[in-house]
């Protein structure tokens, strides 16, 4: 029973020569049971023996990303790994390898390097070469007729490109540096460039006529340069002209070929590296072979070294140790010479981690357990009856045959391999759990004979319709839950109120008491004794006392058949005169006598009474007497070893900061000595007891709350939407309902399936939490986390 | 009431700031940084806080210029994430920040281009917070001339308001028959240093009058008392500064550009205004500013400027005393609530931040020894507040 109580632990020394060290790590990397201990938390990464490693896998990564990212750019997919144990088991080398991987990816990356220079310089040559040629093209317009007239009044001209978005800023300079005696001409180039960096970029073809003089030529000459912008000459003739056009012209389909020819060959380049050569593309596989060695330097950092050898602490699940000191033995199989390392079982005051063996169906119950804290190392898991109670209570406020129905074949879909590739594939760790809400909902609907706000008359009414009365047959007990005749009469809220709130009562306090007793189970586990008679005891009999009887008052009254319901005794004003007036023969009771009443409940109230005062003060007491009957004598021999405990305790808790739990058992330890902080948390917890048996109590009418706001939710969405076209029925009635019916399943969908079930599910959270967890569970464990190359992931997820 | 409506538009960005407040590194970390042996053992060192990503592109033997321009770099991105979340005022308030390091960068430029250094590396130099598309166009500047820099360059740019009053005071402060040969005189005579200094003083005088206008009350709270003091300070050093200065050689004219360089708000001013002018010894500038008892303990410890020549990295300069002072103020102004000063110090704390690793960076390269006076010399942001 794994689930039911964490797995024993034990704790190994962990002894590795630095030459073997690379390859004990990677053997117990494939088990998924090795718990390796920080020696010191707060050590920076940089300061220990492999950071080096760990920066160069750093790196590589690095360069692979480089690849990777380039491998978007061409839109090239890779393949990932669908089983990366596998392909770490095909390509286990030995750290030699990882250098061959440094090379093979860095050789990889620089070639590529190489070639996206060769594209960028080819790109610049092209675009320069465009730049020139458009601006030929453009200065052939003003060649003819302005030009030459001006060159005749003493102008001259200059040309060249600058980037668009410097357009405005070039104007307003060269205007105000020759106060306007320049005449400028801006023509937009249509084709955008491409950048160095990828980006494109529009360009504009600028040209300038100025008055002659030098000193206005050095000042734009100067300007032009400040925009490192690309200035051209323009030859004289049109002949010598349309001669440069053409050759720029060539020169540009030349340019272009060998551009397209050096992407081809990148593209060539990154197609052979997505070539799949075990079960992935090679790019990941390296990706994931570097992650591996990364996380193995990571944890072997983690070991401290002295003289050459590591050691280190692990934790181990019980009978695992046989398995890798088999696996340690065998490491250099036909070498005898190379050592290998070793475990040896030490003990230990540290708590142990908490682990469970998890599946995909115990998952998502544990995940909610988790998420209230770990359970403390070999406390009772509350995730194991969570698999149960959880669906349950959320099926009590969902319940609803149809839209259980729903949910339970959503939760289907979620189970098929389909759904893990559609957008739903968030959903699918928790498919178990949506199919066992959908089962208990539906379960549930069936009690409240509800499906979609109407009932349904699966084994035949006990009610006859006569006259518009309905009659009871003789002898007649409708099969499984409410009657469908109820649905049509008046007093049916009233009817489903009552009974619903009964059973959340019922269902609370069952699920209340079943908590306090696995606080019993856990006290007698843990051989707490005094915990067991001072806590759970009277804790158990206080609930069974009080609510317990509330509980079996409700049976009995269900039990017992009223000629006349007005004489039916309330349970409710019962319980409060059982508490007000306890010496009161009660006026209508339940019981035979109303005296047997009145005796049963004095009792309950003696023990009720009696209770209390065990709770608050049996167990300071027992400590305090404890104390006292110590001879002092012994104290002193006493106080050193509990000092040398908690200095061991306090050196490693030191050592191993990563676990708050070792300065928890500290501050009990203190907390124990202390008589007066044990008499105040006692009180609390008492106070905390008895009070919240009455409020938890109550809580559970959130059941009843949330089931009836579902139905009628329900009820509300169907008598606005289709009910009154099918009973109006008829040609009308079904175009009609056709036309509805959207508003009806959106309704439906939105509202109901998707709102209320978060709500219940939010609910049923708290109910789990607050009012089950508080009876028993302490969470104050730690998880285990495994040393496993299992942690590593290949997919579009992982980062 | 400020306090209610500050969410509405400047929450988010006040937000992603305390959220920066975790980027600052921490004592235990600067301790970690001076037991840095090497270069790339501080860069990789760096790469473990939040520095991380603007460094990992960089090769080890990194330049301490290159490292100071990257964590720049990586302030500068935050600052313009910041800038790109801001609404209204806010926006404004940020661009008047940004004005002073426009301010810097020019100048630089300019000082660059007097020395002939190439363009290139003056604009591979230039902080990415003040970066404006025109900053290019200064190569334009022909010798001296700053005005027709002015007229076609900074006129657009958002310091050119400055930087046209102080061309306006420069030629007013000439005698009266002045001609074109005198103000280029005036021109080649003036150092970037000074142009630096006044340039600032009109920024720090022009932030102040739109902190008090158009800020909110707890904001101009704030920032009015901090710049205030950013005030004083630059009047003191002013004053400190030209004390025993031999190119200011008359009495006259050292009050005359005293008054030029000194900030006309701050708690000096008017009423110390007099006193400090004239002050021309460290001990009559002492007796000047001693109405704020807080300076007066400040210069208590500086050193005599007049003996300049027995400085050495040990003598813990007015500068320094100025920046502990003033680090401990922005500390307290970055923990604040509902204010525009968080920003401002932000700024400033990270700047310190910077020089702090730079003056590291420069002490390891050097490889001078660990009981080295100097590596005492940061001022660590935050580390007055758990005093």
């Amino acid at each position: 029973m794994s689930l039911f109580r964490s797995e024993q632990m034990e704790y190994y020394n962990l002894v590795i020569p630095r030459e073997s060290a690379w390859d004990v790590m990677n053997t117990l990397g494939y088990f998924d049971s090795v718990h390796i201990i920080d020696y010191d938390a707060t050590l920076p990464q940089i300061n220990r023996p492999f950071s080096n490693y760990v920066k160069r896998c750093d790196d590589v990564m690095q360069k692979i990303e480089q690849i990777e990212a380039e491998m978007r750019n061409f839109k090239i997919e890779k393949r990932y790994c669908p089983d990366v144990i596998d392909l770490l088991k095909k390509r286990n080398g030995s750290h030699k390898q990882f250098e061959e991987l440094e090379q093979d990816i860095c050789k990889v990356a620089d070639d590529l390097e190489h070639q996206q220079q060769t594209l960028t310089s080819l790109q610049e040559k092209k675009n320069t070469i465009r730049e020139n040629l458009e601006v030929l093209r453009n200065a052939v317009a003003f060649q003819n007729e302005d030009s030459e007239e001006a060159s005749l009044l003493g102008f001259q001209k200059m040309v060249g490109v600058i980037l668009k978005e410097d357009e405005l800023r070039f104007k307003r300079i060269i205007f105000r540096i020759t106060k306007g005696n320049i005449h400028v001409e801006i023509m937009d180039i249509q084709e955008h460039f491409i950048q160095q960096d990828r980006r494109s970029v529009q360009k504009c073809v600028f040209m300038l006529f100025y008055p002659c003089g030098d000193l206005t030529q050095k000042k734009i000459l100067r300007v032009i340069d400040s925009f490192s912008c690309n200035k051209f000459d323009i030859p004289t003739s049109s002949e010598q002209h349309a001669q440069r056009i053409t050759m720029l012209e060539n020169q540009l389909i030349e340019a272009d070929q060998l551009l397209h020819l050096t992407i081809t060959q990148i593209n060539k380049r990154l197609q052979d590296l997505v070539e799949v050569k075990y079960n992935c593309s090679w790019i990941e596989e390296m990706r994931i072979l570097i992650t591996k060695e990364k996380y193995l330097y990571m944890n072997l950092n983690m070991l401290n070294m002295t003289n050459s050898v590591f050691h280190g602490q692990i934790w181990l699940p019980q009978g695992q140790d046989q398995k890798i000191q088999q696996a340690l033995r065998n490491l250099h199989g036909n070498d005898k010479q190379l050592p290998s390392g070793q475990i040896q079982e030490q003990q230990t005051q540290l708590t142990p981690p908490t682990y469970y063996k998890l599946n995909s169906f115990t998952y998502p119950f544990q995940e909610i357990v988790n998420t209230y804290g770990i359970p403390r190392y070999k406390e009772i898991n509350p995730g194991l009856s969570t698999i149960i109670t959880f669906p349950f209570l959320v099926g009590v406020m969902f319940g609803d045959v149809g839209h259980g129905l729903l949910l339970f074949v959503c939760g289907l879909y979620l189970t098929t391999e389909d759904a893990r590739k559609s957008i739903f594939s968030g959903l699918v760790p928790m498919r178990y759990m949506i199919l066992l809400i959908g089962f208990f909902a539906c379960y549930n609907g069936l009690i409240y004979n509800d499906f979609l706000s109407i009932g349904l008359n699966l084994f035949g009414s006990c009610y006859n319709l006569v006259d518009g009365e309905y009659e009871i047959q003789e002898d007649c007990v409708y099969k499984f839950g409410i009657d469908p005749a109820w649905g049509s009469s008046a007093n049916q809220l009233t009817f489903m109120n009552s009974f619903k709130m009964k059973l959340a009562v019922i269902i609370g306090v069952t699920h209340m008491t079943f908590g306090i007793i696995l606080k019993g189970f856990n006290t007698i586990h843990f051989n707490n004794y005094i915990d067991f008679f001072c806590e759970f005891i009277p804790q158990f009999l206080l609930l069974i006392c009080s609510f317990g009887y509330m509980d079996f008052l409700l049976f009995l009254k269900w039990c017992t058949k009223f000629e006349d319901t007005k004489d039916a005794p309330s349970v409710i004003t019962t319980m409060i005169d059982m508490v007000l007036r306890p010496f009161d023969v009660p006026e209508k009771p339940l019981f035979e006598s109303g005296e047997q009443q009145r005796s049963i409940q004095l009792l309950l109230l003696t023990i009720i009474a009696f209770c209390i005062p065990v709770m608050l003060i049996t167990k300071p007491l027992i400590f305090s007497l404890n104390k006292k009957n110590h001879p002092y004598q012994q104290i002193p021999s006493q106080i050193p070893d509990d000092d040398a405990n908690q200095e061991q305790l306090q050196n490693d808790m030191q050592k191993d900061q990563s676990q708050p739990h070792s300065k928890v058992s500290i501050q009990q330890h203190n907390e124990h000595d202390d008589i007066g902080e044990l008499i105040v948390h006692q009180s609390i917890e008492t106070i905390e007891f008895v009070l919240g048996s009455v409020s938890n109590t109550a809580s559970y009418l959130r059941l009843w709350a949330l089931s009836l706001a579902h139905s009628q939710l329900a009820e509300v969405f169907f008598s606005m939407t289709i009910a009154s076209h099918i009973g109006e029925g008829g040609f009308f009635g079904t175009i009609g309902s056709i036309i509805q019916f959207p508003g009806f399943a959106l309704a439906t969908f939105g509202v109901l399936m998707c709102m209320d079930l978060m709500e219940c599910f939010l609910h049923a959270l708290r109910l789990q939490w607050v009012e089950f967890q508080s009876k028993f569970y302490k969470a104050d464990g730690y998880m285990f986390k495994a040393y496993s190359f299992t942690n590593i992931k290949s997919n579009e997820q992982d980062d | 009431m400020d306090l209610c409506v500050f969410g509405v538009d400047d929450g988010y960005a006040e937000a992603i700031i305390r959220g920066l407040r975790a980027s600052f590194l921490s004592e235990a970390q600067y301790q970690q940084m001076k037991n840095c042996a090497s270069i790339p053992e501080l860069k990789s060192f760096l790469e473990e806080t939040d520095y991380q990503n603007c460094l990992q592109a960089d090769n080890p033997q990194i330049p301490t210029s290159i490292l100071r321009q990257r964590l720049k770099k990586k302030l500068a991105d935050e600052f313009e994430y910041i800038e790109a979340q801001s609404t209204g005022t806010l926006t404004k308030y940020l661009f008047h920040l940004r004005c002073r390091f426009m301010i810097d960068n020019v100048v630089n430029m300019i000082e660059g281009l007097k020395n002939k250094i190439d363009i290139e590396i003056l604009l591979s130099n230039i902080d990415p917070l003040g970066w404006f598309p025109e900053i290019k166009n200064i190569k334009v500047l022909e010798g001296d001339d700053y005005s027709s820099l002015y007229r076609d360059v900074l006129i657009d740019t958002p310091i050119g308001v400055y930087f046209m009053k102080f061309l306006e005071e420069s030629i007013e402060n000439l005698h009266e028959n002045r001609t074109l040969n005198d103000i280029q005189n005036l021109f080649r005579e003036m150092k970037p240093e000074y142009i630096r200094t006044s340039l600032k003083k009109m920024w720090l005088e022009d932030f102040y009058s739109f902190c008090e206008s158009e800020l909110m009350a707890t904001s101009q709270e704030v920032l009015l008392e901090l710049l205030k003091f950013e005030a004083d300070f630059k009047t003191i050093q002013v004053i400190y500064n030209s004390i025993g200065n031999r190119d200011l050689n008359t009495a006259a004219k050292i009050i005359t550009t005293r008054k030029q360089l000194c900030p006309t708000i701050g708690n000096l001013y008017p009423d110390c205004e007099k006193l400090y002018l004239q002050a021309m010894t460290l001990d009559t500038l002492r007796e000047a500013v001693k109405g704020c008892d807080n300076y007066r303990d400040l210069l208590k410890d500086a050193p005599d400027p007049l003996k300049r020549e027995e400085f050495n990295v040990q003598t813990k300069t007015l500068d320094d005393i100025m920046y502990d002072d003033e680090c401990r103020r922005y500390a307290l102004a970055f923990d604040g609530q509902g204010s525009y000063g968080v920003f401002y110090a932000y700024l400033k704390l990270k700047e310190q931040e910077i020089r702090n690793i730079i003056w590291l960076a420069e002490m390891i390269s050097r490889k001078l020894a660990k009981n080295h006076p100097g590596w005492k010399k940061i001022i660590i942001p935050f580390s007055h507040l758990g005093k």
